[in-house]
This record gives structure tokens, C-alpha cells and sequence, in this order.
């Protein structure tokens, strides 16, 4: 091997021991606020009228809202399978606009996550008075979510079976499909790898470095 | 939304005396206001489903999660499944000291993991969990219309007086489909349970429907059973202690049709064994 050669070798070590450091501190600073600090994020979603019991608008009419949590609120459900996560305070809820009508349930905001319960499900509920707004997701192969953590950002639509939005008031009751959710603010962390995955790329990197170092070395002895 | 909060949490915004009362009166307000409220339908019903369940306080005092506890009188309607995360969870349990419930299925399902099969009927896994139940003190439960499937004990267990349960699938479930006492029981359907399809004590039992299950068909002391139907049980269609009942239908129950369909005190009236008049 030309000292040309090892020289690159050693350089894209040089490079990959960067880019492990980078993951490692990316890893630290994606942790620690998610975990230590309140973090609101909203996610935006659309979708359709599919039951209208009341006549108050017509099926196929359009639907689209918002809700916004804290990605540091506790699990009020003890156990592994299920997670109920409750945020309060003016910078929470849960608002939707059906047919050209606003409604809102401010203040406060519950995530609920399920996983492996004969199905994974993702459900959003806010209540103020008598309206109640939910989004509710339901994936029975059990793989959209591989736990009851609440997901930081918006989960993947496209992997559950049912998505259905649901409005009950005192005058008005609203089923719905859902065909879009995304995340729309608060969503730096959210879009990061996970830390887990970002060490298993930093560890992967340092393996690799480690594999080619070795074969420098006796490259260099023949 | 957003703008509100960073205002809020990083203190961006101006901020005077004025607006900081008012913000700290609104916060009263929304905490007064905002807690999760039960959802109501348009006809004053409760409303649950699985996101309410895990939300908590669909009643007073219900904490987020399973089960869902009623601690109010009055009319509750499902408008979804529930599921449970396992077979030593309840879904829906009425407080002790409650009057008056009626639990409407709406045809939806309430389900757990238990499943049963095989021959004699085996059921794993085995666990505590009902899909509805109200115990000692909770007098005057209905539970009606939908199915309950793989719960860890039984779909329905209402210890008290003045119940009722009517049609209600009681599918796959641990121990006993539907466990009764002073009840009206009629129009449903026990499918492969653990042991009895239904357990009842000084009921009226009509109309109900019980196949495969792991004991009798019909089993308790003192009812009233009429009109029945009872096939394929691993022991008699009925057994009942000082109970009367007639007008049922028996069929290939307590390992086939020679062996006897029926046991307790004797029929008041003609019943149908595999077709003819029971002996």
C-alpha cells in the first residue's frame, strides 16, 4: 500500500473520529432537552368529513386543525404497554376547523400511546366544556410503534390502518378521516435521529475505523 | 399557539402589571375550566372510547388508564372499542356505591388477550380482568349491546341486585361469560368461554344462546330459565339448583346427547333435547 493510500486511510479515520464525536455530542444535546426540559410541539393534521349525524355540514367536507404538547409531560399510566401523557397550560390544546367552523380546547392537551395491545394506537384528546376533540390512530399489525413513549414528533401516518378524527359537542358531532399529520413547530428535536441511533452511528464508525486501521497496519508490514 | 408560549416561557413579549394579571387570571380560569371534561353526546350521554379511557376522569375520580371507573349514576354509551393491555385488566368497573348505571356497548367491543380453544376448552392467559363489573353495593347495572371478548375472568360481572344484561356477546373470556345476580338476563350469546357460558343466581334468564363453553351452559341457583339454548357444553346444557325453567333447547351437551342435558330441579314445562321432548 503507497504511503499516499494509508495517508488517506488515516485521514478518513481522522474524519470518521470527527463525525463520532459530532454524533456523540449531537446524541448529548438531542437527550437532554428532550428529557429535562418542556418542549412544545404542534402537529398540524387534515382530513375529511365521513359522519355528520347531525347535519350541520355534508360528508366529504374538509377538515384540518393542530395540537400542541409537551414533549417533557409525565405518563400518568403505570407499566410498559401503555402511556398517558397529559399537558397543561396556555401553550397546549388541541383545535380543528371543520367545514369552515373553529373549535378549541385550550389549555390543556392528553397523548395517548399503546403498544402491543392486540394493536398499536396513537390518540390525541382535548376537552373544554362540553367539546371534545380526539384524533385517533390504530395499527393492528403492532408495529407502528415499538413502545408507550410519547413519540416527539408526529407519528407515521402511512403505518396505521384507522386514522379517524372525532368532534363531540353540545350541538355538533363530527367523524373524520385523517390523511395528513405533520409536525409544524417545535419540531427540531423531533426531526433528529434518535440518540440510541445516533451512538449506534457513532459506534459503527468506530468499528469501521478500528477494521481499517488493522488492515493498515499489516499492509504495511508486507 | 406557539407564539403564545414562547412569549410566556421566555418572557419575549412586553410585560406589564396589566398584562401579567391578566394572564394569571386566565390561567385560573383555564384551570378551572380546562380539566378533561366527559365527553358528552348531543342526547347528554357519556361518551367513551379508548382515547377517554386512558385520559382518565370520565367520571369523577377515574384515573387515566384502564379501567374506566364510574363513579356518577347515569347513561354511559361506548362510541369505540377498548382494548385492554392485559388479561388482570378490567375495562369499565362501577364504584361500589353507585345506583343507576347503564352501560350501552353501542356494538362496539370491549377486548383483552384471552383467547380459549381446543377440546376440553382451554383459556391462556388466565387473569382478573372483566370487561364490565360492578361489585357488592352497585345495585341496578345494565350492560347491553356489544361484544366482550378475551377478558382474563369474565365480559360481565354484576354481583348486586336489579341488573340486567342483554344482548351482549360474551366471547372467549377466561372464566364465566356473564356472571349475574338479581338480574334480567336474556337475548345473549356465550361462545367459548372457560367455564360456564352463564353463571346467574335469583335471574330471569331468556332467550340466551350458550355454545362451547367449558362447563355448563347455563349454571346457578334459583332462577328462572326459558327459552333457552344450549349446545356442544362440556357439561350439562343447564345446571341449576331450585331453579324452573322450560320451553329451552339442549343439544349434544355433557359429551353428547345420552348423557343427561339438564340438572337441578325438575322442568316446569316441556324442553327440546336434540330435537325431541327432553325426557
Amino acid at each position: 500500500m503507497s504511503p499516499e493510500r494509508v495517508g488517506e486511510i488515516v485521514g478518513c479515520c481522522r474524519a470518521t473520529a470527527a463525525a463520532v464525536a459530532w454524533a456523540l455530542a449531537a446524541a448529548t444535546a438531542v437527550a437532554v432537552p428532550v428529557t429535562l426540559h418542556a418542549a412544545p410541539v404542534t402537529i398540524a393534521f387534515s382530513g375529511a368529513v365521513t359522519s355528520d349525524p347531525y347535519g350541520l355540514s355534508m360528508v366529504g367536507a374538509p377538515i384540518s386543525g393542530s395540537y400542541t404538547f409537551d414533549t417533557a409531560a409525565p405518563d400518568a399510566v403505570p407499566g410498559s404497554s401503555i402511556g398517558s401523557y397529559r399537558s397543561t397550560g396556555l401553550a397546549y390544546g388541541f383545535d380543528a376547523l371543520v367545514d369552515g367552523t373553529f373549535y378549541s380546547t385550550p389549555g390543556a392537551v392528553t397523548v395517548n400511546v399503546a403498544n402491543n395491545i392486540g394493536s398499536d394506537q396513537y390518540g390525541v384528546i382535548g376537552s373544554f366544556g362540553d367539546l371534545t376533540l380526539e384524533l385517533f390512530l390504530e395499527d393492528f399489525s403492532q408495529t407502528a410503534l415499538a413502545d408507550d413513549a410519547l413519540p416527539a414528533g408526529a407519528p407515521l401516518l402511512a403505518a396505521f390502518g384507522v386514522r379517524s378524527f372525532r368532534l363531540f359537542g353540545s350541538d355538533a358531532e363530527f367523524l373524520g378521516s385523517v390523511d395528513r399529520l405533520a409536525c409544524t413547530a417545535g419540531c427540531s428535536a423531533a426531526g433528529l435521529p434518535e440518540p440510541g441511533t445516533l451512538l449506534l452511528v457513532a459506534l459503527a464508525g468506530l468499528l469501521w475505523c478500528g477494521g481499517r486501521g488493522r488492515g493498515t497496519t499489516l499492509a504495511v508490514q508486507r | 399557539m406557539m407564539a403564545t408560549a414562547e412569549n410566556h416561557w421566555h418572557g419575549s413579549g412586553p410585560t406589564t402589571p396589566q398584562s401579567q394579571s391578566r394572564s394569571l387570571w386566565l390561567l385560573g380560569w383555564l384551570a378551572l375550566t380546562a380539566v378533561a371534561n366527559p365527553a358528552h353526546a348531543v342526547d347528554g350521554v357519556v361518551l367513551i372510547d379508548q382515547n377517554r379511557a386512558l385520559a382518565g376522569n370520565v367520571t369523577p375520580g377515574d384515573a387515566p388508564g384502564f379501567p374506566v371507573t364510574l363513579t356518577l349514576s347515569g347513561s354511559y354509551r361506548l362510541s369505540g372499542n377498548l382494548t385492554v393491555p392485559d388479561a388482570n385488566t378490567s375495562a369499565i368497573v362501577v364504584a361500589a356505591d353507585v345506583t343507576g348505571v347503564t352501560v350501552d356497548l353501542n356494538g362496539f367491543t370491549i377486548s383483552g388477550p384471552t383467547v380459549c380453544g381446543g377440546f376440553p376448552i382451554v383459556c391462556s392467559p388466565l387473569g382478573s380482568g372483566i370487561g364490565v363489573s360492578a361489585p357488592n353495593g352497585a345495585r341496578a347495572i345494565t350492560v347491553r349491546n356489544g361484544t366482550i371478548v378475551g377478558m382474563g375472568t369474565s365480559a360481565v360481572q354484576l354481583l348486586s341486585s336489579l341488573n340486567t344484561v342483554d344482548n351482549i356477546s360474551a366471547i372467549s373470556n377466561g372464566q364465566v361469560g356473564i356472571f349475574a345476580s338479581l338480574a334480567t338476563v336474556t337475548n345473549n350469546r356465550a361462545l367459548k368461554n372457560g367455564f360456564n357460558g352463564l353463571l346467574v343466581g335469583n335471574s330471569v334468564v331468556m332467550h340466551n344462546l350458550a355454545v362451547q363453553n367449558g362447563g355448563a351452559g347455563i349454571g346457578g341457583n334459583d332462577n328462572l330459565i326459558v327459552n333457552n339454548t344450549l349446545t356442544v357444553n362440556a357439561l350439562v346444557g343447564v345446571a341449576a339448583a331450585n331453579s324452573a325453567f322450560s320451553g329451552n333447547q339442549f343439544s349434544s351437551n355433557n359429551g353428547g346427547a345420552a348423557n343427561p342435558q339438564f340438572s337441578g330441579r325438575g322442568p316446569i314445562g316441556p324442553n327440546g333435547c336434540d330435537g325431541s321432548v327432553c325426557p
